[in-house]
């Protein structure tokens, strides 16, 4: 029997080292890079909390683009001077028309009746037009919690939209959990007001 | 008995000690649930530098970079699959990003938007995007009819980092490009963010699982060139890991006819993802392989 199993072991041996060697994996090479929360307000003319009223496709002039306006109504803005109940449109390359899909990696979704933060640029070449800074990282989706009622803002994840570039190198933005809107909301408008004295 | 087990054992542990198998990736759909696909075997693209105004990278750099990009993905460098990514460089001016069946690789060194016929800026992007493709898919069959990718000049500094690495503190472009020209060929990101994707809603993956979440994605997964984030100087993207070739030699296997050339085939190639995991059968077959010996080993032994 002895001398039956020796052979077994060693080759369970072999065996074990050989899967433990398939499963060891190279340490990750890649940081995550991501814009900051001090950098996401300097760079926004406008934050709002804002209701998704609808989200229409069409052709651009030329009839050779897709278009996607979002209709949004402000709820609560940071920074800014829109009113509550005031109007906001976005408008981003990409979506599905006449048979059509046309999809542009980075383009935040939105989906009408969605409550959502929103950091956003009014470019002077598009005028009454806003785009989300920082692609998609610039919208921040909001959830409320059934136990308090109260609204959670969601944590980013490591990775934003296709090769973002980190402003300021710290790539450590917001907590990594839910937290409440109320305490971004605090913090957003000391950054805006200049008394967070440099950020987080 | 004992060597064919020994044989046995020693085979599925050397099949499974191979490259894991290739976990997973990730495609893009249409509204209709149709994967994003070329029809063709030879997909032409045609990089425009007229608007390259950098000095870091010279205009063989920028066309070395254009064709090191194309050619990860092409038969050539991944033989298991029949697609090859043709590309060229034109003196003509650069044209517009917009759907009309020329695939366009186009530099901007004045404004980082989507520029309309009448040279103005119709649509600002992002100053955070290195560059931004755009796939345009039938949408009931997921047949992609026109790609073009947009590379911005100017919020980034862009380099060959291989060639020039004291350059680091830049972008490479050949990296950006062969993740870009993953998006080109219809594939989404390796791992998924609820924040930041693009998609609505978590996709599957391509063995119909919902696709891992970036914030917990294992090294594997961030060592794909379609995971989405990179750094100045990073050129690991160059090369595609496993899952990338996987997935390349999935969509468009050199063991299957084109749909093109096929068009009965059409909706083999448009109803949802890959036919068959190679990788992932030979996992099975090795722990059949394992299951196999240790079946003869029992019938074998005798009992103490």
């Amino acid at each position: 029997m002895a001398s039956v199993m020796r052979p077994s072991r060693r080759l369970f041996a072999m065996v074990a080292l050989l899967l433990a060697l398939a499963f060891v994996k190279p340490a990750a090479a890649t940081l995550v890079l991501a814009l900051d929360l001090p950098t996401l307000v300097a760079r926004a003319d406008q934050i709002s909390v804002v209701d998704v009223v609808s989200v229409k496709t069409s052709w651009n002039a030329d009839h050779n683009r897709i278009l996607t306006t979002i209709d949004l109504a402000v709820v609560d803005c940071w920074k800014g001077a829109a009113a509550p109940a005031s109007h906001v449109q976005v408008v981003q390359p990409g979506g599905s028309l006449d048979g059509l899909t046309m999809r542009v990696e980075g383009m935040p979704p939105f989906s009408p009746g969605e409550r959502t933060l929103l950091f956003l640029r009014f470019p002077p070449q598009t005028p009454g037009r806003a785009i989300v800074v920082g692609m998609a990282q610039g919208k921040r989706p909001l959830r409320r919690e059934e136990a308090t009622g109260r609204w959670m803002v969601s944590a980013p994840g490591r990775a934003g939209a296709a090769f973002v570039r980190t402003t300021p190198a710290s790539a450590e933005v917001f907590k990594a959990q839910p937290r409440p809107l109320v305490d971004l909301r605090t913090e957003v408008r000391a950054l805006v007001t200049g008394a967070a004295g440099g950020g987080r | 008995m004992r060597r064919a087990q020994a044989g046995a054992l020693l085979a599925a542990a050397l099949a499974l000690a191979t490259p894991r198998p290739a976990a997973a990736f990730v495609r893009y759909v249409t509204e209709d649930n149709a994967p994003f696909f070329w029809a063709e075997t030879t997909v032409a693209i045609t990089g425009y530098p007229h608007d390259f105004n950098q000095s870091s990278m010279t205009p063989d750099q920028v066309a070395g970079a254009v064709a090191g990009a194309a050619a990860a993905w092409s038969r050539g460098q991944t033989p298991c699959t029949y697609l090859q990514l043709d590309t060229a460089m034109s003196d003509a001016p650069t044209p517009l990003a917009v759907n009309d069946a020329r695939n366009s690789l186009i530099f901007h060194g004045k404004d980082w938007c989507h520029v309309a016929a009448k040279g103005d800026c119709d649509m600002v992007y992002d100053q955070t995007a290195l560059a931004v493709t755009t796939d345009t898919a039938n949408k009931a069959t997921g047949q992609i009819l026109d790609a073009d990718v947009e590379v911005d000049l100017v919020w980034f500094h862009w380099a060959d980092v291989v060639e020039d690495p004291n350059l680091n503190a830049d972008m490479d472009l050949q990296n950006a490009l062969t993740h870009e020209f993953g998006h080109l060929i219809g594939l989404d990101h390796t791992c998924y963010d609820a924040l930041t994707s693009t998609s609505n809603g978590r996709p599957d993956d391509n063995t119909g699982a919902p696709v891992v979440d970036c914030s917990s994605a294992d090294a594997e997964v961030e060592a794909t060139t379609m995971y989405p984030s990179a750094e100045a100087g990073d050129i690991q993207k160059r090369t595609l890991a496993p899952d990338d070739q996987n997935a390349v030699c999935t969509i468009y296997s050199a063991n299957s006819p084109p749909p093109a050339l096929d068009a009965g085939c059409l909706q083999c190639a448009t109803a949802g993802g890959p036919s068959k995991d190679v990788e992932s059968l030979g996992a099975l077959a090795a722990l059949a392989a394992i299951g196999l010996a240790f079946r003869r080993r029992r019938t074998a032994a005798p009992r103490s």
